[in-house]
């Protein structure tokens, strides 16, 4: 991984929802070991355009490309093989699994039992299970939710559900981590662990791209901002350069602002 | 701790004490009729092991499961019949054809999302069924198919009830096993992930109409097999059993027995067995029955037959210290 290096480039990215257009010819690139972020009011078609760059969503139009190669229309469980891994504005955790068991998910396409190996219950399956199972436990020790491995997810208390869906998106070693609105609904000082725990993976040389409504969190941690609004890019620049843009002011820092 | 599973170690427990039981039932049961009874629940628990996996795990329901049962039959009836191959190998081929019919079915239809697969299953075992009857000179028709030999151990032919119903329990425990292997392990997890969330399955990685597949054909499988051993226990096949009637009573055995309770195939094969039999001269009224069960189960026990005893005796068992709270 080189940091800087760019990673994945959309390309006048269009998606439309039968009239509404939702993200308009949006551009940009993102680069290795660098925080970006994607902000925008309500509506902005900021979770849109993540589901774009992850496959949930197929663009109306553009192209998306992952270390310049076109993977526009790909399948959505294909993405994290390309080095994608991401969370999701409301938290989509599996509920009725252990916290353990959630991030052994994550670690899906790091393991090769296929349903002939389980049936016969191979060595090679349990000695896959026990790696799977201690690499599981570093990543919740990361989190800090080593404690609650064995409880049911659903159990966990909303702040740590949404740290538990960050240390499963992590544990398939991701290149790039997509964050939508990881800050939503999290206590003040969740919310700075959270912002430490971003900036680490981002030392680490991963690049993040994360939405947020959380403009203190945003302007403190992220090296570079995207600004949509009503589906367009109006800005992008260093927080510093997008905060005093006039555009943006307008858009979007001017309603919030006013309560700051 | 070991946190690696909620289903604790009486699963595996459960094996030899199971296994015990159904070895001494025989010695206990001295009407042939029940031993004959016990054949068709184990049978009929390994068709339910196989529609309770598509069901409980994959979310998807097949209403012509009785057509890849039929299709087992069929298949070691014509290949020890016709072509007199050994009916082992008979019984090894069923499987396969069910399978392979499954995979051919499946594979348009589990790759859209929804519930094409009830539809496609639907219309698939009324087409069987018809070419059953139809197809005479392979079928043989409506009059079926006699003369099917039975499975043999060395020198000895497998020919009395007793010793079938060894035979048929072996292979439902073994199934029983692979089953819960399989629901225990990294394939189990990515299904009941994309139980939970098809979206957050696909974000890592779990290729859903993969295991959808997988899943299907593997109940085939099962099918073909169960088919193949009736075919080798009745020794006559005729295309009555393997109707849309008898697809419902699958059904409605995994849902008594409970979606995703691998032990509770045996449960809801057995209580619907058993009922049939009591129902056997109200012929035309099983129908109802059958429905109203169904209705019943999924109001009252959507959990199904095993796991309602099992939480209802818990309940009672924590109810009795606070007894005396209760009382003024
Ligand atoms: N699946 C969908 N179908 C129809 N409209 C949608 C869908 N997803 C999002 N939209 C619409 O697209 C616009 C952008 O939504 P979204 O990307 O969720 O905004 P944001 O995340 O910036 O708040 C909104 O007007 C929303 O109603
Ligand atoms: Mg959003």
């Amino acid at each position: 991984m080189t940091t800087g290096a760019v990673f994945l480039e959309a390309h006048d990215v269009t998606k439309r929802f039968g009239g509404l257009t939702a993200v308009d010819s949006v551009s940009f690139t993102m680069k290795l070991g660098t925080i970006k972020a994607l902000i925008g009011p309500n509506g902005a078609g900021k979770s849109t355009m993540l589901n774009m760059l992850s496959g949930v969503y197929l663009p109306t139009s553009g192209r998306i490309s992952v270390r310049t190669v076109d993977v526009t229309g790909q399948q959505a469980h294909k993405f994290v093989g390309l080095g994608i891994a991401r969370t999701f504005q409301t938290v989509q955790l599996f509920g009725n699994m252990t916290v353990i068991e959630n991030v052994v998910m994550g670690l899906h396409t790091k393991c090769k039992t296929g349903i002939i190996q389980s049936a016969l219950r191979l060595p090679s399956v349990l000695r896959e299970e026990r790696m799977v199972f201690a690499s599981a436990m570093e990543h919740l020790e990361r989190v800090g939710l080593a404690d609650r491995a064995s409880e049911l997810a659903v159990n966990l208390p909303y702040g740590q559900q949404r740290m538990l869906e960050i240390a499963r998106a992590m544990a398939s070693s991701p290149e790039m981590l997509m964050l939508d609105e990881p800050a939503a609904g999290l206590s003040m000082k969740e919310t700075e662990h959270l912002a430490l725990f971003v900036q680490e993976i981002r030392d680490s040389g991963i690049g993040v791209l994360v939405v947020d409504h959380d403009m203190r969190l945003i302007m403190d941690i992220s090296d570079e901002v995207v600004v949509l609004d009503h589906g367009k890019k109006i800005a992008e620049g260093t927080p510093r350069e997008v905060q005093t843009n006039p555009s943006v002011i307008t858009a979007y820092l001017g309603e919030e602002a006013g309560d700051e | 701790m070991d946190a690696r599973s909620q289903s604790p170690r009486y699963h595996f427990l459960a094996f030899p004490i199971v296994g015990a039981l159904l070895a001494a039932l025989p010695f206990a049961l001295h009407n042939n009729y029940y031993i004959g009874v016990m054949v068709f629940i184990g049978i009929h628990t390994i068709l339910a092991l196989g529609l309770n996996l598509l069901m409980g795990y994959a979310g998807q329901v097949s209403l012509g499961h009785a057509a890849f049962y039929g299709i087992g039959a069929y298949t070691t009836a014509i290949l020890t019949t016709m072509l007199k191959w050994p009916p082992w190998v008979g019984l090894a081929c069923a499987p396969m054809v069910a399978g392979l019919a499954a995979y051919l079915i499946g594979m348009p239809t589990l790759k859209l999302k929804g519930h094409y697969l009830a539809m496609a299953t639907l219309g698939f075992g009324m087409i069987v069924k018809i070419l059953f009857v139809e197809y005479y000179p392979l079928t043989g028709g409506t009059s079926g198919m006699t003369g099917i030999p039975p499975l043999s151990l060395g020198k000895l032919q497998l020919v009395d009830d007793r010793q079938f119903y060894y035979v048929v329990w072996f292979f439902a425990l073994m199934l029983i096993w692979v089953s819960y292997n399989i629901v225990e392990s990294r394939v189990g997890r990515a299904l009941r992930a994309v139980h939970t969330s098809e979206i957050a399955a696909a974000s890592v990685g779990v290729d859903i109409a993969k295991y959808k597949i997988q899943v299907f054909v593997l109940s085939g499988v099962y099918s073909g097999l169960a088919g193949a051993l009736y075919a080798h226990y009745i020794r006559f096949v005729n295309p009555d059993p393997f109707g849309f009637m008898f697809s419902i009573q699958l059904v409605v055995m995994v849902v008594v027995g409970g979606m995703a309770s691998i032990w509770g195939a045996i449960a809801g094969a057995s209580a619907i067995t058993l009922l049939s039999q009591v129902l056997q001269r109200f012929e035309d009224y099983e129908v109802i029955v059958f429905g109203a069960i169904l209705v019943l189960v999924m109001i009252y026990m959507p959990q199904g037959l095993t796991k309602s005893i099992v939480d209802l005796t818990a309940r009672r068992r924590s109810a009795k210290p606070s007894k005396p709270e209760v009382l003024p």
